[in-house]
């Protein structure tokens, strides 16, 4: 996956191209994942995330943009677990105005999950009970269809705001976000 | 930006999801049939066909909704089996047959002794017994479950299901899988949940083509590509309606 990656990466940045790179927030499933014990979801629970992204040219008002992001999930949690995302999308974007962007396209996401192993005693009923946690790394692959608006704010600076459906076509799927600024290398 | 990143870098109490056993017990199959027994569920305030309803519930409100994770729970039926006499969840979830959960209510003392145990809503577990892995939980009929309001008594039943599906009890106290309803709202999984739940069934089909969180459908990725050759022919059709364009003078 890695070398794939790379080797897209590489054929791209060949070619007479935009590179691009930034940061921002990334909300994994947000409007379906709850958060406090009042019910209320995790909206607005931003994990920051870096990126580069490519851009060609493209015919009919188009361009190609392949994005490559790394999340870095830092919530509370993962002090007991690690967990890591990586993605990649191949997105189109379409030239609403000379600084507007309407981006769509396939991505796929990456997640891996590993911890420790441990036993760990916890509260079970009227006692307590040994459980235990991952002992090896597991990793979970999605694709998604995206959707998002970028807008460059002058010839260094954008910011973007997308959408990843995951498994589009299942019953399961569900949204994340994004929101980042980019600089134009 | 220093101080944002100082701040996300902050250490934290920790949270986490476990395991019932370590390896994993898990299920072999990512489809996974859940039926009830023909015990009576009255002193626990319901039937068998309801509590068959609450099962399908629960798994649609919550498990079969993690996008990330390749299993999905589907509604059996009402068996003959009594479950009553199991003073262990292991000795229930023998009766049943491999990569399904067999679910009942319980009037046992001996698994739930009174008055100790009346605050225990109920038990759930998995096993790998020399035909597969059996999954099994049993609401506590002589228990509290009955004073539950309605959400509360899906989310324990969805709280079961996560033992029967192989997780063990979490320390972050929002989770469904943490030990005690308490007083929270549980209207949907954490994070922590879903990670759990990942972590033991993931999607490890890598090719666009034909991951699928439920059923491996091999024309996805067509699919995908198609639409968007249908989004940028309408994006051409619109460009014909508009009388120039700027240029891609930014990029």
């Amino acid at each position: 996956m890695l070398k794939i990656i790379i080797l897209t990466l590489s054929l791209i940045t060949s070619i007479n191209s935009y590179s691009l790179v930034g940061a921002g927030g990334y909300v994994p499933f947000g409007l379906s994942t709850q958060k406090e014990d009042d019910g209320s979801r995790r909206t607005f629970s931003f994990e920051p995330y870096i990126f580069v992204n490519t851009i060609l040219r493209a015919p009919f008002n188009h361009i190609f943009m392949t994005e490559f992001g790394y999340v870095f999930h830092t919530s509370k949690k993962y002090d007991e677990y690690k967990k890591s995302t990586m993605f990649l999308l191949l997105d189109l974007g379409y030239m609403l105005r000379s600084n507007l962007v309407l981006r769509y396209g396939i991505g796929i996401f990456k997640t891996s999950i590993s911890s420790d192993g441990a036993a760990v005693t916890l509260a079970n009923g009227t006692g307590t009970s040994t459980f235990y946690r991952p002992s090896e790394s597991k990793t979970t692959y999605n694709t998604t269809w995206n959707l998002g608006i970028e807008n460059s704010w002058n010839k260094h600076y954008a910011t973007k705001l997308e959408f990843y459906l995951f498994e589009p076509i299942s019953s399961k799927r569900d949204i994340s976000y994004s929101l980042s600024i980019a600089y134009y290398l | 930006m220093y101080k944002l990143l100082i701040i996300f870098l902050l250490p934290f109490n920790s949270f986490a999801f476990t395991l019932t056993t370590s390896p994993p017990t898990k299920f072999s199959a990512n489809e996974i049939t859940v039926n009830v027994s023909s015990d009576s569920c009255a002193s626990a305030g319901m039937t068998n066909s309801v509590l068959l309803d609450m099962v399908e519930e629960a798994a649609e409100e919550y498990w079969n909704r993690v996008t990330t994770a390749n299993i999905k729970i589907i509604k059996g039926s009402i068996v003959s089996t009594t479950l009553n006499s199991m003073t262990s969840i292991g000795q229930a979830a023998s009766t049943t047959s491999p990569n399904t959960i067999i679910v009942g209510c319980s009037t046992n003392t001996t698994l739930f002794p009174s008055p100790s145990s009346d605050s225990t809503l109920g038990v759930g577990g998995i096993g790998n017994y020399s035909d597969g892995p059996k999954g099994a939980f049993l609401v506590n009929a002589n228990g509290n479950f009955i004073n539950q309001g309605q959400s509360e008594k899906t989310a324990v039943i969805a709280h079961e299901l996560g033992h029967a599906l192989g997780l063990g009890h979490s320390s972050d106290e929002v989770a469904l899988m943490y030990y005690s309803v308490g007083a929270k709202t549980q209207e949907r999984l954490t994070m922590d949940d879903k990670d759990g739940l990942t972590y033991l069934y993931p999607n490890e089909d890598k090719l666009p083509a034909s991951c699928g969180a439920i059923t491996h459908n091999k024309d996805r990725g067509l699919f995908s590509l198609s639409l968007i050759g249908l989004m940028m022919m309408a994006l051409l059709y619109l460009k014909k309606k508009r009388p120039s364009f700027e240029g891609l003078n930014s990029y």
